[in-house]
């Protein structure tokens, strides 16, 4: 029997997906059913086999254990800090680049330069500079008089040094996004407000800011997604210590899987913030699709 | 309430780009004025540097006894109804009209007062608590110029207010904007492409074209006397019919070759053409001067042959051509009837012809002296 037109195109487009599609199940689904498996098993690299079914023994232990309490705390406060702190600097320079009319793209090669810097490299560049015998920044320090400073080494200042270099690395994207969001606002709703008499000040609280509304969350909300992953500057830069004044999540699962060689419980803490990944993606898109 | 007042005023852009070119114009105290023009004439930014969204490059504009060239928009007390309403999407309507009022810190009952009247004015206090984006084109339309009204203002400024709306509602907003103006009796500016609206809105309007003013006068006069074929060709629909031709004095009368047609006129009567003897020049005549039948003892015809009839509904637009494929419109009645190349002869009050130089474009008064 013939095929109807419809059909016969919804044939050919699944034959045009399948093989994006058989990539994407192989590189991504695969892993991550492997890993809601294993989360229920007691699978070590000593013994790397599905053959002990523990239940939920896993997600149990790590509830129970010592420090992921701590690690939570400390990947929260890593990524409030970022977040907001990017979210701020990228505004106020999305604000001053929004004006500028000449040399706009040598502002943005400029802007961009850091995200397209791997993030390994960005860790190497900045252990480098702020090296506590060797680095410019140390060497500046000396210059004027000031004590050398362990940036990474000390528990009072690795936490911030890794948030700041995170945010030097990252807060293009967040200019970036804000950018488009404020090229795009209409131009008449400003010129509406110049004639009824608003200052700059009262123009960016009562038009820009409501009308940047979706920009933002969508911008913070991308951005949030991203710092909870963290784990390249970690490991490059602190290896989650000293101690573990920089152990984010991330590393911890790291650290549970290859020095605690416990794959299992690793497992179940991944699908723990896998969960909170999809939550919050789940919450953007449905803002997003709400937008439309 | 107060006149305007623009002298010498210059506006050029970088890359030497002269939008508007030396305007000299005074706005009556009270008076709704009209910025006719195509697209890219000039109107607009002449109406945004009276705003003082744009600066000025030369000349001055006073707006009462001051100048206000170096003056903020805030100050000049003026207000700006844009072609896409440019409402504040986020507010409610009450908060896009109390806006403007709250910035200027007037105590909240009279803002209060203010609002309502305005709504009542308008009819929209049915709306007040809703968003921008839940009301229609022609609501937000009311609201736009909703805000401007609640300001009281010196003057208001309509940039294209209409040209979004749909033919119906343009016609009634048409309708009450010039209630509103013979309620308030504040000094309007309204620019518009559309010169239906200009005809019917405006107390006098003011051509504008490649950034200069043409010609300024009462909608009928400018109707009846285009100062060039610029006018001529902009004003009325379908526009004047013009065709090159060349005077040709034979005795005691002046010929005009039209393609396959000859027009004598009187010289007694047109004798300030004389001079203009064996010149090229511009001949005009409107297509509601065209009739189909003789019907005074003036009449000229000419011989065309017909292209089609459109009808309107309440008249018809007949179009026809000459030999030479030059193309001439004429308004007929409503049943008028023709086929395509039907040769017909259609007759003109020769009272009721224009004359322009054909080098300058410019209008020749035409009289027997």
């Amino acid at each position: 029997m013939a095929l109807t037109i419809q059909k016969r195109d919804q044939l050919f487009g699944v034959f045009l997906t399948l093989p994006g599609l058989a990539t994407l199940l192989i590189i991504i689904l695969f892993p991550i059913i492997f890993t809601i498996i294993t989360s229920f098993y007691d699978y070590t690299l000593l013994n790397p086999h599905h053959d002990s079914f523990v239940g939920l023994d896993n997600y149990q232990e790590v509830i129970e254990e010592d420090y992921i309490g701590d690690s939570v705390l400390i990947t929260s406060q890593f990524v409030l800090s970022t977040v907001l702190i990017e979210f701020f600097i990228g505004f106020i320079i999305a604000l001053s680049l929004n004006k500028v009319k000449r040399f706009k793209t040598v502002y943005y090669v400029i802007l961009l330069a850091p995200l397209m810097i791997n993030p390994v490299v960005v860790g190497l560049i900045w252990r480098m500079i702020l090296h506590t015998e060797l680095g410019i920044f140390n060497y500046l320090l000396k210059l004027l008089n000031i004590n050398r400073v362990n940036w990474l080494g000390d528990n009072d200042t690795a936490f911030w040094t890794i948030v700041f270099v995170d945010i030097w690395h990252q807060v293009s994207f967040m200019t970036i996004l804000l950018l488009a969001g404020l090229s795009a606002l209409p131009r008449e709703p400003y010129e509406a407000a110049r004639m009824d008499g608003a200052s700059s000040l009262r123009c960016l609280i009562s038009i820009t800011l409501p009308l940047m509304r979706p920009v933002i969350t969508v911008a913070i909300l991308l951005r949030l997604i991203f710092s909870i992953k963290t784990f390249d500057i970690i490991y490059i830069m602190t290896k989650g210590g000293p101690g573990i004044s920089t152990d984010l999540v991330s590393y911890f699962i790291y650290r549970s899987a290859f020095f605690g060689l416990d794959i299992g419980r690793a497992s179940a803490l991944s699908v723990g913030l896998l969960i909170i990944v999809l939550f919050l993606t789940f919450f953007l898109y449905k803002y997003m699709r709400s937008l439309n | 309430m107060a006149e305007i007042i623009l002298t010498n005023l210059t506006k050029i852009y970088s890359h030497n780009i002269i939008a508007v070119d030396k305007i000299d114009l005074k706005i009556n105290d009270g008076e709704f004025m009209v910025f006719l023009g195509p697209s890219g004439c000039g109107k607009s930014t002449t109406l945004r540097m009276i705003a003082g969204l744009e600066t000025i490059t030369e000349g001055d504009i006073i707006i009462g006894d001051k100048i206000v060239n170096n003056v903020d928009s805030a100050e000049r007390d003026l207000a700006i109804v844009f072609q896409n309403y440019a409402l504040y999407p986020h507010m409610t309507i009450k908060g896009n009209l109390s806006f403007g009022l709250k910035l200027r810190k007037l105590p909240n009952a009279e803002i209060e007062k203010r609002v309502m009247h305005t709504a009542e004015l308008l009819e929209i206090k049915p709306l007040l608590n809703r968003k921008p984006k839940e009301l229609s084109g022609g609501q937000q339309q009311r609201v736009a110029l909703g805000r401007a009204l609640v300001r009281e203002p010196v003057a208001f400024l309509f940039d294209e207010p209409l040209s979004n709306l749909d033919a119906k509602l343009r016609a009634s907003m048409r309708t009450e904007l010039i209630k509103l103006h013979r309620k308030l009796n504040t000094t309007t500016i309204h620019v518009t492409h559309d010169q239906v609206e200009a005809m019917t809105m405006g107390e006098r309007i003011c051509i504008l074209h490649q950034g200069k003013l043409i010609q300024l006068g009462t909608p009928l006069d400018i109707y009846n006397n285009p100062v060039n074929t610029f006018v001529a060709g902009f004003l009325g629909s379908p526009p004047m019919n013009l065709f090159n031709t060349k005077i040709l004095p034979n005795n005691d009368y002046l010929n005009f070759q039209i393609s396959n047609n000859l027009i004598s006129l009187p010289d007694k009567e047109f004798r300030t053409l004389i001079k203009y003897s064996g010149c090229e020049v511009i001949f005009g005549i409107r297509p509601e001067d065209l009739y189909i039948e003789k019907i005074s003892k003036n009449m000229i015809d000419l011989e065309v042959s017909v292209l089609a009839v459109e009808s309107l509904g309440s008249e018809a637009i007949l179009v026809a051509n000459f030999e030479d494929g030059q193309e001439i419109y004429a308004k007929v009645e409503r049943n008028f009837q023709a086929a395509y190349k039907d040769k017909l002869r259609i007759y003109f009050d020769y009272s009721k012809i224009k004359i322009f130089n054909k080098n300058s474009t410019e209008s020749i008064k035409i009289g027997s002296c």
